[in-house]
């Protein structure tokens, strides 16, 4: 710090990251998500054309893709390339951080190199908080990356020093905070960490500035949207040209593409989850007047929710996409496929949003090191936590850590945050608990727990879990999906964190022999990524659900009887009613009701048929 | 006779579809005939008119794949789908369809290979029967 203005100053609810690498966009994404302001420098330019020259794995290529774009195109991330921090005046909560453009060559040459302030563009942004997280960067990782002498770089620049050197074992900044309250350091070594890195660093950020969340975000404007049902349908196909494998398979499929009536647009692009091919994606529905958009990419999970923006940016509701998957087994892309999907999206109907509150309250499952440290965040960074430490779970989890190298430290660290959690007036402790029934999803939970006999009923937005004991009684409890070993999924390779569920994620697993740092730090991520659901006052829920016709309904209660959510009801009109926020759209009640008076929006039986239909034609 | 390429209909939960595709990538799978994939949210949506529908429009065989039934996302999906599937191969039965055709399979959400493994068998069941009653049936009409 070469100033130090001492006078108090009210906290800034905007963070600077330096470093766009896997850690720095990760935390750059979680903290715009919990609802802070971010300004993202990166030392380079990002693209999937860097990208692709970097990484050979076209799996992990993908999902990259994918994080950069959104974080391209976040409301309240502002990306600053080819530009680095120059200077930091003020104070923590309130500080002045200069941002300067540096050269291509500058950019690409030796980092370490303190610029002299020229005639260079210079940005002031104030911010509360700063984290740098220099480390693995796609853009300038090299094998001999020497991730240490960027720290002390950094350090000497900006007259801080690491802390946590003793417990971390040589791994400099593990812990995550400096010597200046304020300014955190992500650590990072693989794609996987680097991530959890992130989401842990922006927790800290987050609990720093926990009192001004939400204070410079606004909410994303979008287009009025377009009124399709009076028009002919007017289809657009974009493939992902790393699912085909040369040009004669995508001619193959274009000239049958053609044949169909209403596709008015086949094209391949390069990545589909580009920013330049969303940018495409959206030209060509204003320009062509497509009014239906058919997306074949690869991890449709992943991508739906990008593609869906995409349509309502260009002024289409979300629910005029079909997905097609790619690398779905078993299933190719050829003409029948196509010709079936475009029977289907021929026929999709525009679906009103429905919106759910989310109640900012959390539950985390455990008693080990991660729980704790996870419970403790969530609660600094002002959200309400019920920890249920399990029965038995003492025997387990420290046996499993007693085998790491800290050994001799970790009941120092484990009583130190027991008794910040003791004192901690937003966390409340249920010891030896019992999960006896829990139900809900993302962002709306019910958990009831038995304490000694005692019945308590949970409502809570998130959870998270421990794995370890209990893990496979827990999973059948909570429909947890696991892998064939019984490990909690994980689909998405980038978030190790988030399960395969909406609203829950695990704080540390198994296939890492985790010391006290890193047991800490998964713990802090995972209380990360749940503030990015916690933070939200409403989650957008899916509009698919159920809706009775009333002309046809005779009550016959089938629909209340089968509904394995109890979300339909006969209605003050003598006839059933299915509450939308209650529906999570599995159409049992469809298949249930003797009078087809049921429809499950965006899966009709009119689209269904249509698209079985379509096998046949030729 | 001409070499008889079963056509498979697979009827899948949008998590069982999206397992599909992990399978996929931890293993190319030789798979010479497609398998035309339906996803629903959940096959506790499955009616008895999608089946038919399916095989009016030349399928040899159908089958639904949704989790464990303990496991099931929506509670009573799988077991919905069971019930339902049952039903629906008495109505093949009076069709003259051979039941073999229809089978209803749960399996593991996280092994693509499952999948298929069921879509294997539903090939292998297709060509030992030949080609759907259905389909001679619009040839000699």
């Amino acid at each position: 710090m070469t100033k130090k203005i001492t006078e108090e100053q009210s906290s800034v609810g905007a963070v600077v990251v330096a470093g766009a690498g896997i850690a720095g966009m990760q935390a750059a994404l979680d903290l715009a998500e919990a609802g802070f302001k971010v300004y993202l420098v990166e030392r380079g330019s990002l693209g999937w054309q860097q990208f692709a020259k970097r990484i050979s794995s076209q799996h992990v290529l993908c999902s990259m893709s994918a994080k950069l774009l959104a974080v391209q195109t976040h409301n309240s991330i502002e990306l600053i390339e080819n530009a680095t921090v120059e200077d930091i005046q003020g104070v923590p909560g309130n500080f002045l951080v200069t941002v300067g453009s540096i050269t291509a060559s500058a950019a690409t040459g030796k980092s370490s190199k303190v610029k002299k302030a020229s005639s260079r563009n210079q940005l002031e942004v104030v911010v509360g908080a700063l984290i740098f997280a220099p480390g693995f960067n796609v853009l300038t990782a090299s094998a001999k990356y020497d991730f240490k002498a960027e720290l002390r770089t950094l350090t000497c620049k900006y007259g801080f020093s690491i802390q946590g050197k003793k417990t971390a074992q040589g791994k400099p900044g593990i812990l995550q905070t400096t010597s200046q309250p304020g300014i955190f350091v992500a650590g990072e070594s693989s794609a996987a960490e680097g991530s959890i890195a992130g989401s842990s660093v922006a927790a800290l950020a987050a609990e720093f500035l926990a009192r001004r969340r939400g204070s410079l975000v606004s909410e994303k404007q979008y287009p009025p949207e377009r009124r399709v049902s009076g028009e002919e349908p007017c289809i657009g196909v974009f493939m992902c040209r790393h699912l085909l494998s040369d040009e004669k398979e995508f001619s193959g499929i274009t000239n049958s593409a053609r044949k169909l009536s209403s596709v008015a647009l086949i094209e391949e692009l390069p990545y589909m989850c580009s920013s330049e091919a969303m940018q495409r994606i959206k030209s060509a529905i204003t320009e062509q007047g497509l009014n239906r958009v058919i997306a074949v990419s690869c991890n449709p999970g992943a991508h739906e929710a990008l593609f869906q923006e995409a349509l309502a940016e260009a002024g289409l509701n979300r629910y005029l996409l079909e997905m097609i998957d790619g690398k779905s087994a078993g299933q190719a892309i050829d003409a029948v496929s196509l010709r079936m999907s475009a029977a289907r999206t021929r026929l999709l109907d525009p679906l009103k949003e429905i919106s759910g509150t989310v109640i900012q309250s959390g539950l985390v499952i455990g008693s080990g090191l991660s729980a704790l440290s996870a419970a403790l965040s969530l609660a600094n960074q002002g959200f309400e936590v019920y920890l249920a430490e399990q029965e038995h779970e003492e025997n387990a989890a420290p046996s499993k850590l007693k085998r790491t190298r800290e050994n001799a430290d970790i009941s120092t660290v484990k009583r130190a945050l027991q008794k910040q959690i003791a004192g901690h007036p937003k966390i409340q402790v249920f010891s030896d608990a019992r999960i006896t029934d829990f139900s809900g999803h993302a962002g709306s939970y019910t958990t009831t727990l038995s304490n000694n006999g005692d019945a308590k009923v949970l409502k809570h937005g998130i959870v998270i879990v421990e794995s370890g004991q209990r893990q496979k009684d827990l999973a059948l409890l909570m429909k947890i999906p696991v892998t064939a070993d019984g490990a909690y999924l994980r689909p998405d390779a980038l978030l190790p964190l988030d399960l395969a569920c909406g609203g829950m994620f695990c704080c540390s697993f198994e296939d890492s022999a985790a010391g006290i740092s890193e047991s800490i730090i998964q713990g802090r991520a995972a209380a990360g990524r749940a503030a990015t659901i916690l933070a939200k006052r409403e989650l957008i829920l899916s509009s698919i659900v159920s809706v009775v016709d009333q002309e046809y309904c005779v009550a016959c209660l089938a629909c209340v009887r089968d509904c394995p959510y109890h979300a339909a009801a006969i209605a003050e009109e003598g006839v059933a009613f299915i509450e939308p926020a209650e529906c999570r759209g599995c159409g049992i009640c469809v298949s249930a009701c003797p009078r087809a008076a049921i429809e499950l929006k965006h899966y009709t039986d009119k689209q269904i048929l249509a698209q079985l239909a379509a096998l046949a034609e030729s | 006779m001409k070499h008889f390429e079963p056509i498979v209909v697979a009827f899948c939960c949008t998590f069982c579809a999206g397992n599909t595709a992990l399978g996929a990538r931890s293993k190319k799978s030789g798979h010479a005939s497609p398998v035309r994939v339906i996803k629903l949210p959940c096959v506790g949506k499955i009616d008895a008119i999608h089946v038919l529908k399916a095989f009016a429009s030349g399928a040899d065989g159908v089958f639904v794949a949704g989790g464990p039934f303990s496991q099931c996302r929506f509670i009573e999906g799988m077991a919905t789908a069971q019930k339902k599937i049952e039903y629906t191969k008495k109505l093949l039965k009076e069709l003259g369809i051979e039941t073999e055709r229809l089978e209803a399979f749960a399996l593991s959400q996280t092994e693509g290979k499952h999948f298929i493994e069921a879509a294997e068998e539903m090939v292998k069941r297709a060509r030992a029967l030949g080609p759907s009653p259905l389909k001679k049936a619009k040839k000699a009409a």
